[in-house]
């Protein structure tokens, strides 16, 4: 048989909807079709679900965090090139640049692995590069052009303060550094943590706090 | 008995008199001058060791020992006239070696506001009442009272505060930070200090550490906050027998231990970490305690 019900004709006679002699003509059809029988019953099993459906349903709980994060990951644009790095400060030197940065690499490599597994980040960093929301990246330029102000203020005080000193505020910034590359990393993984905004802009108000202090203090300490 | 005291007495006094006795290589300080009672002191330089005491009087002293070739600038506006209302003092360090040595006590009002600024050096303070401004980069501070503001600065010293400041700032990047006491508004920060504070009554704190430790062990005021934020240290919080609290916990991968109540903390997102919450008493306050990789502890 090539001839078959027209969907609509099929759609009424699940729905009842036909007049008595077009009615007749269709069962008729039907039960030599197996074609058409199998639609007519899959409409029926399907109008059968929709009356068993509650009148309204109600969104589940996580709804709009996963359309919220959908909209934020599209929203999602790259820093500028220069933005991520910061001019050179009177304690950087390149043996010490790259240096900094196979420690922060590895670290922010460690804590991605700790986190997502091995195999999740494997294939999550080459599936999709992440990206800080619009909102984070607006706070944290501002974060950076504090910073960038402060080391060169603190450049230009640099000699004027103790050996010592100046080592003191190195280990310290490279202390935080870390902790901003750990906690960078994971909110890129994770941008609908609550805590993880907090727990990072808590890092750079320490590392703007650290820069500030250090312009303030006194020759030769 | 009697003259045990006696002796004990003569021995202190002989001491006093050779710590303020000049020896060969330092310079007696002496400077006394009528002050108003909320005067403004500011003293800056290179002194190791510096006591502030508040008293009644309307003057102010600063008696000590400087080494020979530092030059202490500000004595010269210490005439008569009416009382002072500020002062300045800049202490110029000797150009030997370990030349910030000089030892100075300064009396003033108690309604005074001081601040003080050394490099290394330790800096007592009691019983003022005004303002205190005290910055170093090691040494420490240590600060007896209820001044109604403090603001405490150091990079690797060690700040110790006993009393009842009403609005506190504390930051160092290793010093210890301890603060036994109440506060109305404090703010600790420090990079890798361990920061404890205890006892009293805090009404709105805020704590951030990097790497350093944290233990709150005293009550959040009636609808108080605290918040304590670190990066990898393990905050501890003791709550009191009558703590009427709600706290809020979240370590994005740390643990959290709970022996507070029977409530176990559950998986934080995607099963890291962990999250708690819980109400105690009728959560009169709030505490907000987050950790990226440090431990959570909430104890009696």
């Amino acid at each position: 048989m090539t001839d078959h019900l027209a969907w609509e004709t099929l759609n009424d006679l699940a729905d009842d909807q036909l007049q008595e002699d077009e009615r007749q003509a269709a069962e008729v059809h039907v039960q030599s079709c197996p074609t058409c029988a199998a639609s007519l019953a899959a409409l029926r099993e399907a109008l059968q679900a929709a009356h068993a459906l509650r009148d309204s349903v109600s969104p589940p709980d996580d709804l709009w965090a996963e359309v919220r994060g959908t909209i934020e990951r599209r929203k999602v644009a790259r820093l500028a090139p220069d933005m991520t790095y910061l001019p050179r400060g009177w304690w950087v030197t390149p043996g010490r640049v790259a240096a900094a940065s196979l420690i922060l690499v590895t670290l922010s490599s460690a804590v991605t692995i700790a986190i997502l597994g091995p195999t999740t980040a494997g294939t999550f960093a080459s599936a999709d590069i992440p990206s800080l929301a619009v909102s984070w990246q607006a706070a944290e330029r501002g974060y950076q052009s504090s910073v960038l102000e402060l080391r060169t203020q603190l450049a230009t005080n640099a000699d004027r303060l103790a050996p010592s000193t100046v080592a003191a505020i190195e280990q310290s910034l490279a202390t935080i550094d870390v902790a901003i590359a750990e906690a960078r990393e994971a909110l890129l993984r994770d941008p609908l943590n609550a805590a993880l905004p907090e727990l990072l802009a808590s890092n750079y108000r320490q590392k703007i706090e650290l820069l500030r202090r250090a312009t303030q203090l006194a020759p030769s300490t | 008995m009697m003259i045990v005291e006696t002796v004990r007495l003569h021995w202190l006094l002989g001491a006093l008199a050779l710590a303020t006795t000049p020896v060969p290589g330092q310079q007696k300080v002496d400077a006394r001058v009528a002050v108003t009672r909320d005067v403004h002191v500011r003293i800056n330089g290179a002194f190791g060791e510096l006591r502030v005491t508040g008293w009644e009087k309307d003057s102010l002293v600063l008696t000590g020992l400087l080494p020979k070739d530092a030059r202490l600038d500000g004595m010269g506006g210490m005439g008569g006239g009416p009382p002072a209302k500020g002062l300045k003092f800049y202490i110029e360090g000797s150009s030997r070696p370990g030349g910030a040595s000089g030892s100075l006590e300064l009396f003033v009002p108690f309604g005074a506001t001081v601040w003080a600024k050394s490099g290394s050096a330790r800096i007592a303070v009691q019983g003022v009442t005004g303002g205190l401004d005290l910055n170093i980069v090691g040494g420490s501070i240590t600060v007896t009272g209820n001044p109604r503001e403090l603001n405490v600065e150091s990079m690797d010293g060690a700040v110790e505060v006993t009393g009842a400041p009403v609005w506190m700032r504390a930051k160092t990047a290793t010093g210890a930070i301890v603060l036994r006491g109440s506060c109305t508004d404090a703010g600790v920060t420090t990079v890798a200090g361990a920061v404890t504070l205890r006892d009293g009554t805090f009404e709105r704190t805020r704590i951030e550490t990097v790497t350093g430790d944290v233990t709150f062990a005293g009550a959040v005021a009636r609808a108080g906050s605290l918040t304590i934020d670190s990066h990898s240290g393990t905050i501890s919080m003791h709550v009191g027998a009558g703590a009427s609290v709600d706290v809020e916990a979240t370590t994005i991968i740390g643990d959290i231990l709970n022996s507070v109540t029977s409530r176990r903390p559950a998986p934080g997102r995607e099963g890291r970490g962990a999250e708690l919450t819980l109400t105690l008493g009728t959560g009169d306050a709030h505490a907000t305690l987050r950790s990226f990789k440090g431990n959570i502890r909430l104890t009696r």
